[in-house]
């Protein structure tokens, strides 16, 4: 593995237990499937657009202010925000903090 | 998550860039929360110099949820108790999205200094005996009738709602309507709202701020926005064609343009 690699999969592990916390919070229990890469927010998770919300403050608190969901969001539309899979908000995160 | 404590319930809000000019984000009811606009909005307005704070609405997403106070003046008293909480003393640029709208002129109504203009998208001030019929209509099946007659009437929601979208999506509107149906049924919104006051006729005329209306073309709001020409006669009024009723989600870039320039470069000033 690459430096790189190892750096994205610590962010996915680090990115997994944060959206575990929140589904735990939200009352929806425990994922069925391992967190990956290819896990859909939406679809897969039944996360809703303020559990992102939620999501997001926890980006920024660990990774600083450069890392802004708002403004990653802002530059999709309604149906790509819906389809946002983990790993590009991994590949969002390694952009903004190298 | 920022929570303040406002008119005796805990509402949840997040906020973007700092100092002025300040903007303030309205959701609409049921299954909707702070996130339409805190993903829309809120970054390309405060990266172009604006503070703009989004809460969740009482009995929506991350606020209170109590079981009681949802007539429309307690939405409207906890945006002031907000503000207040806030420390917000500078007129503010009000965006509400269909229920959010009619806030934003109930604020503007009881406390005229502290709003600096009021953007409707895809709404309407509340007022008028057609108001109130409105929403209860949207509401009946969760209030009364028998079975059927709620399946019915879910159903014909159903395919308005479809309707209004130019993403039809059938299991995604089942999504908001599953989200709806649980808001509605763990609050009295569904029981209060209808039946409390709107504003007065009168008291919308009164409202002296600027007022943009941004509709879609195909949208069920959009026959009202002679309406609003009638009681709001400098009010500027933009249509987005061939759109419906969510034109914040689906054409959310012409809306950003719209409200960017309407705070940052205003025709009215």
């Amino acid at each position: 593995m690459t430096s790189t690699e190892v750096r994205g999969e610590t962010v996915l592990r680090e990115i997994a237990a944060m959206i575990e916390q929140i589904l735990d919070e939200a009352g929806l229990g425990e994922t069925e499937d391992e967190i990956t890469r290819d896990t859909v927010f939406h679809a897969d998770l039944e996360l809703q657009s303020i559990d992102l919300v939620v999501l997001a403050g926890m980006l920024e608190g660990e990774y600083g202010a450069s890392v802004k969901l708002a403004a990653f969001a802002a530059e999709l539309n309604a149906e790509q925000i819906l389809s946002l899979t983990v790993g590009q908000l991994v590949d969002y995160v390694l952009r903004q903090v190298g | 998550m920022a929570h303040y404590e406002a008119n005796g319930v805990r509402l949840h809000v997040q906020e973007l860039g700092e100092g002025s000019p300040v903007v303030v984000c309205i959701h609409g009811l049921g299954m909707d929360t702070l996130a339409s606009f805190y993903f829309t909005l809120a970054a390309p307005l405060s990266e172009a110099g604006a503070r703009v704070i989004t809460y969740d609405l009482r009995g929506h997403g991350r606020s209170d949820k109590p079981l009681t106070g949802y007539r429309f003046s307690d939405t409207v008293d906890d945006l002031i108790a907000l503000l207040d909480a806030m420390d917000v003393d500078e007129p503010v640029h009000l965006v509400g999205n269909s229920y959010g709208g009619c806030i934003a002129f109930g604020v503007a109504a009881a406390q005229p200094s502290r709003v600096a203009s009021i953007t409707l998208v895809e709404s309407m001030p509340a007022f008028g005996e057609n108001w109130s019929a409105g929403i209860a209509y949207l509401f009946t099946g969760e209030i009364d009738g028998d079975h059927e007659d709620v399946e019915k009437h879910r159903a014909s929601v159903r395919d308005e709602i479809l309707s209004q979208s130019n993403v039809p999506d059938g299991a995604r509107v089942d999504h908001m309507m599953k989200l709806s149906g649980q808001t509605l049924r763990r609050t009295g919104i569904a029981t209060e709202l209808p039946w409390s006051a709107p504003n007065t006729e009168e008291e919308i005329r009164g409202v002296t701020c600027p007022v943009l209306g941004i509709f879609g073309s195909r949208s069920w709001m959009v026959p009202l926005a002679p309406v609003l020409r009638d009681v709001q006669p400098h009010a500027r009024i933009e249509v987005i064609d061939g759109l419906g009723h969510f034109i914040l989600a689906e054409a959310t870039k012409e809306v950003v343009a719209l409200v960017k320039e309407w705070v940052f470069e205003p025709s009215y000033a």
